[in-house]
């Protein structure tokens, strides 16, 4: 059954990678169920979702972030899944973990709340994904605090977008819980800070530096 | 045993790697030639009076004696386990009760070798073990090749993040 796009309050469709991740939420909580995602550019996405594994059929080997997606179909119900394929399969979280990165690369994810933090449930295998130090560093304050983007972007050092595309991606991903957000005192400084010291860099950003990532 | 312990410190490690190993006495266990039989040591040198030192400690029941005193100085660890070895989530799950402080501090990782060979267990699989057992700690559980010398950087890079961001989320006042 073909899927159409969804879209956001205007009728704004999702397009690309975006489209993908609505499709995708809808399978939450289903079993069984087959997606097949049509790319422009004649490849096919297989997403056999009960045993969490994909094919990626005419894939170049390199992830196109801004795809234009021809088609999604989806086939819902028990025993949605293929009996075979031809190729091993790759496991589906990898897939998720650049869909969830690249789908709204400048918001958050259109099924999040507003005003939310959030607050890790598990951590995702890093070491299967195409990750950064900076996303290792965000996750792990995640696994101890719930936070909003912005939080999480002050706490890590980094732009409040890359925070909210990591928490945009372990949502799809399941690896996160929303709570409604805290209103936090933010520290007053009361050292001028022509005088504040260099703050010492922790044992991750010297490590990160030495392993040269 | 088998998991890749000695490898992943060769891996990491800046110094060629100390390592004690002798023939194997239990090939029926795991085929190989030589294993660890007191420990393993790499270092990383950050600067000119800071290193992480890497200490790479048999599994085996007779080596507990060491086991104390690694977990009396070590500031974390990385559990690494063997996806092919016959009932490998109970084993990995007797090896993190050995270091239930640590584990408990949430100041581990998980590797779990050989899933090329052997795909099930998952990784899940072991994130629900330690989840039951340990439900207030949050442990990470990686698929890892001990050869792979970006996993196993992520691998220990997860370690410090997790030390570190115990002070920092104390920082957050609500």
């Amino acid at each position: 059954m073909a899927v159409p796009a969804a879209t956001r309050q205007g009728g704004i469709p999702a397009t690309g990678w975006g489209r993908v991740a609505m499709a995708l939420l809808a399978l939450r909580g289903e079993s069984d169920a087959l997606l097949l995602i049509d790319l422009a550019d004649d490849s096919l996405i297989v997403i056999d979702w009960g045993r969490k594994d994909y094919w990626w059929q005419g894939s170049t080997g390199v992830f196109p972030e801004r795809p234009t997606v021809s088609k999604v179909r989806v086939y819902r119900g028990d025993g949605a899944r293929l009996p075979f394929m031809l190729e091993q399969p790759s496991e589906l979280p990898s897939l998720l973990w650049l869909v969830g990165i690249h789908a709204f690369p400048s918001s958050p994810a259109w099924w999040l709340g507003e005003s939310m933090a959030y607050r890790l449930t598990r951590w995702p295998d890093f070491a299967m994904l195409a990750v950064d130090p900076d996303d290792v560093s965000m996750t792990a304050l995640l696994s101890k605090s719930a936070l909003t983007a912005a939080e999480l972007a002050a706490a890590a050092g980094v732009e409040v977008n890359r925070a909210q595309r990591l928490i945009n991606a372990l949502s799809l991903m399941g690896l996160v819980r929303e709570t409604p957000a805290v209103v936090r005192q933010v520290p007053v400084a009361v050292t001028p800070v022509e005088s504040a010291p260099e703050p010492k860099r922790g044992l991750f950003s010297r490590l990160r530096t030495r392993l040269g990532v | 045993m088998g998991a890749g312990k000695t490898t992943a410190i060769r891996t990491l490690s800046d110094i060629e790697m100390v390592n004690t190993e002798a023939a194997n006495s239990e090939r029926h266990v795991v085929d190989k030639a030589t294993t660890t039989v007191a420990l393993d040591y790499g270092e990383i040198t950050i600067g000119l009076d800071e290193k992480v030192r890497l200490y790479g400690v048999p599994g085996q029941k007779r080596f507990d004696f060491m086991w104390t005193i690694i977990k009396e100085r070590a500031r974390g660890m990385v559990l690494l386990v063997n996806n092919d070895a016959p009932d490998a989530v109970a084993i990995a799950m007797e090896h993190l009760d050995n270091f239930r402080d640590l584990v408990e501090a949430g100041r581990a990782v998980v590797g779990v070798s050989r899933r090329d060979v052997s795909r099930y267990p998952s990784t899940d699989d072991y994130a629900d073990a330690i989840a039951d057992a340990y439900p207030d700690a949050m442990i990470p559980v990686f698929t890892v090749d001990p050869r792979n010398a970006d996993q196993m950087k992520t691998v220990l890079l997860t370690l410090v993040a997790t030390l570190e961001s115990d002070e920092a989320s104390k920082e957050l006042v609500p």
